[in-house]
């Protein structure tokens, strides 16, 4: 670029500073915003992956099913017939209580067999750290061994006792040695892990006889692979299988997609504004200096020169405010990290991240948007400034004319984009093209607002006349004469406070949908369970609620009935498209009574046949969002992978079940007790008695100290005993905090339109100076000239917020029809809350009006002749 | 000597912190439980010492003996294809007590002891060697050793008492108290499977089988061996199978602590003579190499008809009469020798079948296959056959070696 092009472009952004800033300010918002939830993501994500490879190590493969394990004698068995390597794993979730009183920690413990397992983890460091002896840790009862980090964080040292909860119990567990690993990211990974062996892991986690999984390691060629696999399974017991161990790390992946997809979605809708942003400052930097150019022109600049020192100058901006835009977003990850991990710990798996992590990709990302929208944003601008004949001054009206001229062309366009979203969202395909569809028709619908915005303008005119007189009637026109600039600045806070109006709108319906669904499923009483680790599908059977204390509760005085259920993970074998697939899913074995199966709600089937046919043991009930995802309807065939084989169930019914998104099967049981030999309750739910007077009503808050006693005298066992309003209060707290990150999304886009919308109108204000200076010589006084800017701008946001409703009515449309239930499978009922629709519009015009403040302030400070003067 | 194989599983320990990270099976490294206090009499976890010479009592003695910490069963032999090609084996269970005070577990993986086992097999025409090593738990199935029916395994390398024995061509010495045995070894592309029928009674070596190791009371074992089981089956080699027969040599031995301060190695002779006779040779070997004249050479010369006594010491005496050096760890070994026995006025010089014996898997030692002709003519009748053990030669990495040669 030309020296003294270049001096100019400095000279321009020193004379001003504050559209500097702004454009900065916008690319810097829209990209801090995709770049923290992208690293938030990511981070999230990696831990995991850290984490699972510390618990996989070099496996390929393993021997598994579900969270009842493998019997244990397998493992000699297969050693025996020469399977090797290979190595037993019992691996399962503690709670580690903190002396500080701060939450309890999530441990996993890992059993393993020193003597096969090195093959498959690096223990190297583990077992040559001083104080590690191998007797000590094959035979001392609790013996475990953990990372000197990882120790710290516990206050935990060599030789220290401590205390695990598993389930009801306490068991003693014992620091052997501690060592230290110097990879950082191997640290990390092994933050959480207490290496122990398979005989303490079974004693621990009351897994005695079996077996979390046997790692394999089945190296070479496809064909070699599949044959020695085929061979181990012919060694297997029908109930378990032979799987890749990558799908560890791919079902975290998998299991977590939808939501980081959605998050992702909603970043990108921030950038959307922020796009919007980016192009409204850089097209007023180039407007502001038509005459500039202009004369440059006149005096022999070309127009290619020209070109280049405007897109410079937003290269520029673009760059700068994309690298403050990643510094902020790396800040804001740190925050939203938190979030994302909490969610994640919810409702998928257990993990704990210590670290935001920016890779590269997610900086390429960020620089693709910021520099790109930058660019693109000045692109249109810049074309207009050259494509002006070399004289002083492009007429203003000359380019409205251009500018209406261009509407019908504008709308076109839109409503092909609309069309072309909409066939894309209507298309089963998978959820990213229903995410483009999604931002095609959102783009094609703000491609409607210039037109929308001339109709309004001439609606509201009258109105406007008649609040304001001659003043408002000047402030109508105004927005419809400058369509140029106002079309942009309407349509970025029209985008944003839609997008605010379609988030909530979901949120509500989504929270309102699962708020009587818990209330329809919580009928009972008193909820009895265990406190204890969270259990994911990849951790031991879960510990649970005994049949001697579930009677000896039954006796409890005013408890009228018990209902059970047992919560574990099982493999579903299903066909899904012609092929066998099979599908970790959730069983839960019900025993209930009629009021316990009145709270589970049947979507589609008969309940009375359903519930007969789960009765018999025929059946099961398969939950909405695993009916959805894997095509099963009432009649489907399916089998469950028990310790003692397939076992083949019809679906009898599906049902409603917003607890869990992975999806769900129901099974009566004592078919369950049967077939998986396990008598235990992961829950009981209790019915009071109820009859009588008013009076000798049964006291809840008695009964639950009552069963509190019960558990006391059993072994000193912890339960959990609440009530149903406890209960539901509690998933409501959780669906909350899985919602927190999007609220934080939803405002940011709101901040990044409100920036948007005060830059546009501060440059568009300050460009009808000499306007305003023909108007004060004509007798405005600066009071009015702050009424005619503070109505115009307030008119700008008013549009805004008036168009915002339709559209973001069809974002939440979207959202709850399209994306949420292609993501998860739930069907929502649309909510609409008037007051909360009415909250957006005044959003609008507030962030309009606050826009509008400061360039009224200017323009009525600034003498008429100067005004004139046109500076 | 066989005597003193498990201290192998010791310097194991010593092996694996050279190599931290080497990415096969096998107990892990540890600091702690070195050579001194594994061999050097540690009272620790409430072990028995052999002290005192006891009575045997079969079968029950073939069975494991869990108040001793270390105890191995160890089979050698040379066998015979039909025509004549030679194939040299060893199998050998080792048994690692932990903890005889461990406290009762509920989990039947809870172990109290750790099995380790080596397989080798020497292909004397192709002059080739194979050696291999298991690791396993003495718990849930996957290794371990019963007395009666007697079976020792670790997975699917297995000893054990053949169910069957009417079928049986060779007849069972009247006064052998051992069942004849099957033994089972498969690895990679070999499969040995043999019959092994005992013809001559067990031999107690030392006092009455307690075989002493040192000057002080405690530094022994108890030490019994079957000389001559007559072996019959087939190998499996590379697709190949071979129809084998030969003779076979059976070691059981049990100790707490035997080593003496300041030893670092042995040598360990064992020959069977065209004759029926047999003998059991070892010395014990000191840091500079020379052989511990008090604590440190001792054998059993069995004759045909079983009877056996001890050498006296200083009666019999090795010399080695050529070296050789493993291109893999750069040990060198003695390789050629001369036995001569004084008081029965006998020189034998025998050689391996096959040089490179050496095994470098988590202990580095050589143990091998070899023979030697009687008097002078060599005729294959005259031709006697043994195993020969030699350990504490240097470890796995020369380097440390070199540096320590550099003053």
């Amino acid at each position: 670029m030309n020296r003294s092009l270049t001096r100019l472009s400095l000279r321009h952004f020193q004379r001003h500073p504050w559209q500097a800033a702004l454009a900065l300010l916008g690319v810097s918002l829209g990209v801090a915003v995709v770049v923290s939830i992208e690293a938030a993501n990511g981070s999230a994500l990696a831990a995991f992956e850290l984490s699972t490879e510390a618990l996989v190590g070099r496996a390929t493969h393993q021997i598994a099913s579900g969270s009842s394990g493998v019997p244990d004698q397998l493992f000699a068995e297969l050693r025996s017939a020469g399977v090797r390597p290979s190595a037993p794993v019992v691996e399962g979730r503690v709670l580690f209580e903190q002396a500080s009183g701060a939450p309890p920690r999530v441990l996993n413990l890992l059993g393993v067999d020193p003597l096969t397992d090195r093959v498959f983890r690096d223990y190297a460091a583990a077992t040559s750290s001083p104080g590690f002896e191998l007797a000590d840790f094959l035979t001392r009862p609790g013996a475990v061994v953990l990372e000197e980090q990882a120790a710290g964080l516990l206050s935990l040292a060599p030789g220290d006792r401590f205390e695990v909860r598993v389930g009801a119990n306490r068991e003693e567990l014992e620091v052997l040695a501690t060592f230290r690993v110097d990879d950082p990211s191997t640290r990390s990974s092994l933050t959480n892990l207490l290496v122990t062996d398979i005989a303490t892991a079974q004693e621990t986690l009351d897994f005695l006889g079996r077996l979390s999984r046997i790692d394999l390691m089945i190296g070479g060629q496809d064909a070699g692979v599949n044959a020695e696999i085929d061979h181990i399974r012919k060694l297997l017991p029908p109930s378990t299988s032979v799987r890749p161990s990558s799908t560890r790390a791919d079902e975290a992946a998998e299991m977590t997609r939808s939501f980081r997809l959605n998050l992702r979605a909603l970043s990108l809708l921030a950038i959307l504004c922020g796009a919007f942003l980016i192009y409204n400052t850089m097209t007023f930097a180039v407007i502001q200096r038509r005459h500039e150019l202009g004369t440059l022109r006149a005096l022999g600049v070309t127009r290619a020169q020209i070109l280049l020192t405007v897109l410079g100058e937003a290269s520029l901006i673009g760059v700068v405010g994309t690298i403050l835009g990643v510094v902020a977003g790396r800040v804001l990850a740190a925050r939203l990290l938190a979030q994302v991990t909490q969610t994640i710990n919810d409702h998928y798996f257990v993990v704990s991240v210590r670290d935001v992590e920016l890779p590269a990709s997610t900086l390429a990302v960020g620089f693709l948007l910021g520099v790109g929208a930058s660019i693109l944003g000045a692109l249109s601008p810049a074309l207009e400034a050259v494509a002006a004949a070399p004289r002083a001054s492009l007429q203003r009206s000359e380019i409205e004319d251009r500018v209406r001229q261009a509407l019908p062309r504008i709308t076109l366009t839109g409503a092909f984009l609309a069309m072309a979203g909409t066939g894309l969202l209507l298309w089963p395909g998978p959820l990213s093209v229903a995410f483009t569809g999604f931002f095609l028709l959102l783009l094609g619908l703000a491609c409607f607002i210039p037109v929308a915005t001339l109709a309004l303008v001439r609606l509201l005119t009258p109105a406007a006349a008649a609040l304001a007189g001659g003043l408002g009637r000047i402030a109508a026109r105004g927005v419809a004469a400058s369509m140029s600039r106002t079309a942009i600045a309407i349509a970025a806070l029209t985008v944003a406070v839609s997008v605010s109006i379609g988030v909530d709108l979901m949120i509500r319906s989504f929270r309102s949908t699962v708020d009587s669904w818990l209330t329809a499923s919580l009928p009972a009483d008193l909820y009895v369970s265990l406190e204890g680790a969270p259990v994911d599908r990849f951790s031991v059977r879960p510990p649970g609620l005994g049949k001697d204390f579930l009677a000896r509760i039954a006796r409890v005085d005013g408890i009228d009935r018990v209902n059970t259920v047992r919560g574990v993970e099982v493999n579903l074998v299903t066909e899904q498209r012609g092929r066998r697939i099979d599908i970790p899913t959730r069983l839960l074995a019900y025993d209930l009574d009629r009021r316990g199966r009145e709270a589970i709600v049947i979507k589609e089937g008969d309940p009375v046949k359903a519930w007969e046919a789960v009765d018999a043991g025929q059946a099961v009930l398969a939950s909405e969002p695993l009916a959805y995802r894997y095509d099963l309807v009432v009649g489907s065939q399916i089998e469950l992978e028990t310790p003692t084989g397939l076992l083949p169930l019809r679906v009898a019914a599906i049902h409603y079940d917003y607890a869990s998104e992975r999806g769900a099967v129901l099974v009566d049981a004592s078919l369950y007790e049967r077939n998986w030999g396990d008598p235990l309750a992961t829950a009981a739910s209790i019915y009071l008695v109820s009859e009588g007077r008013e009076t000798e009503r049964v006291d809840v808050d008695v009964v639950a100290e009552a069963i509190r006693a019960e558990a006391a005298r059993a072994n000193g066992m912890d339960v959990l005993v609440r009530s149903n309003r406890v209960l539901r209060a509690l998933s409501l707290e959780v669906f909350d905090r899985t919602f927190v990150v999007t609220r934080v999304l939803r405002f940011l886009a709101i901040l990044v339109a409100a920036v948007g919308i005060l830059s546009a109108l501060t440059a568009l204000q300050l460009e009808r100076i000499r306007e305003i200076g023909v108007l004060r010589a004509n007798g405005l006084t600066p009071g009015q000239v702050w009424a005619l800017v503070v109505s115009e701008t307030g008119l700008m946001g008013l549009i805004a917020g008036i168009l915002a409703l339709p559209l973001g009515w069809v974002i939440a449309v979207v959202m709850i029809q399209v994306i949420n239930r292609r993501s998860f499978g739930w069907t929502m009922a649309m909510e609409v809350d008037p007051l909360a629709l009415l909250g957006a519009m005044g959003l609008a015009l507030g962030a309009a009006i606050t826009a509008g403040l400061y360039p009224a302030y200017r323009m009525a400070k600034i003498p008429p002749a100067e005004a004139l003067r046109g500076r | 000597m066989a005597a003193l194989r498990p201290l192998s599983l010791v310097v194991i320990v010593l092996a694996l912190l050279g190599c931290g990270r080497a990415r096969r099976e096998g107990p892990p490294a540890t600091h702690t439980l070195g050579v001194a206090e594994a061999l050097g009499g540690s009272e620790r976890n409430g072990f028995e010492r052999a002290v005192e010479p006891r009575p045997f009592d079969f079968p029950r003695d073939h069975g494991p003996h869990a108040r001793f910490r270390t105890e191995w069963w160890y089979f050698t032999g040379n066998l015979l294809d039909l025509d004549g090609r030679h194939f040299g084996f060893q199998a050998t269970f080792f048994r690692n007590g932990l903890d005889a005070l461990a406290a009762e577990r509920s989990s039947s993986w809870a172990a109290r002891e750790i099995f380790m086992a080596h397989f080798a097999l020497t292909d004397s025409s192709a002059k080739s060697f194979r050696s291999f090593e298991r690791f396993g738990r003495g718990a849930a199935g996957i290794a371990g050793a019963v007395a009666d029916p007697l079976r020792i395994w670790l997975e699917d390398w297995e000893v054990s008492q053949l169910p069957v024995v009417s079928e049986l061509v060779v007849q069972t010495h009247p006064n052998a108290r051992l069942p004849p045995l099957r033994l089972r070894l498969t690895e990679e592309d070999i499969a040995l499977d043999l019959t092994l029928v005992p013809v001559k009674p067990e031999v107690l070596h030392g006092e009455r089988g307690l075989s002493r190791k040192g000057s002080q009371p405690g530094n022994a074992s108890y030490y019994y061996s079957f000389t001559r089981l007559q072996s019959e089956g087939t190998l499996n080699v590379g697709g190949r199978t071979f129809a084998v027969d030969g003779l076979s040599w059976m070691d059981h031995e049990w100790s707490t602590s035997v080593l003496e301060e300041g030893l670092v190695g042995w040598n360990w002779v064992s020959l069977q003579f065209p004759d029926r006779s047999e003998l059991m040779y070892f010395e014990l070997r000191n840091a500079d190499g020379e052989i511990d004249e008090v604590s440190g050479t001792t054998g059993t010369w069995i004759e045909p008809d079983g009877s056996h006594e001890p050498l006296a010491p200083g009666d019999a005496t090795l010399t080695p009469l050529s070296t050789w050096t493993s291109k893999e760890t750069a040990i060198s070994y003695p390789s050629r020798w001369r036995l001569t026995i004084n008081s029965r006025d006998l020189v034998l010089e025998f050689e391996p079948t096959v040089a490179q014996q050496e095994h470098a898997g988590a202990i580095t030692y050589w143990e091998g296959a070899v023979s030697g002709a009687l008097g002078t003519s060599g005729e294959e009748a005259k031709t006697f056959r043994g195993y020969v053990e030699l350990t504490g030669y240097g470890d796995r990495a020369p380097t440390p070696r070199v540096a320590r040669a550099i003053p």
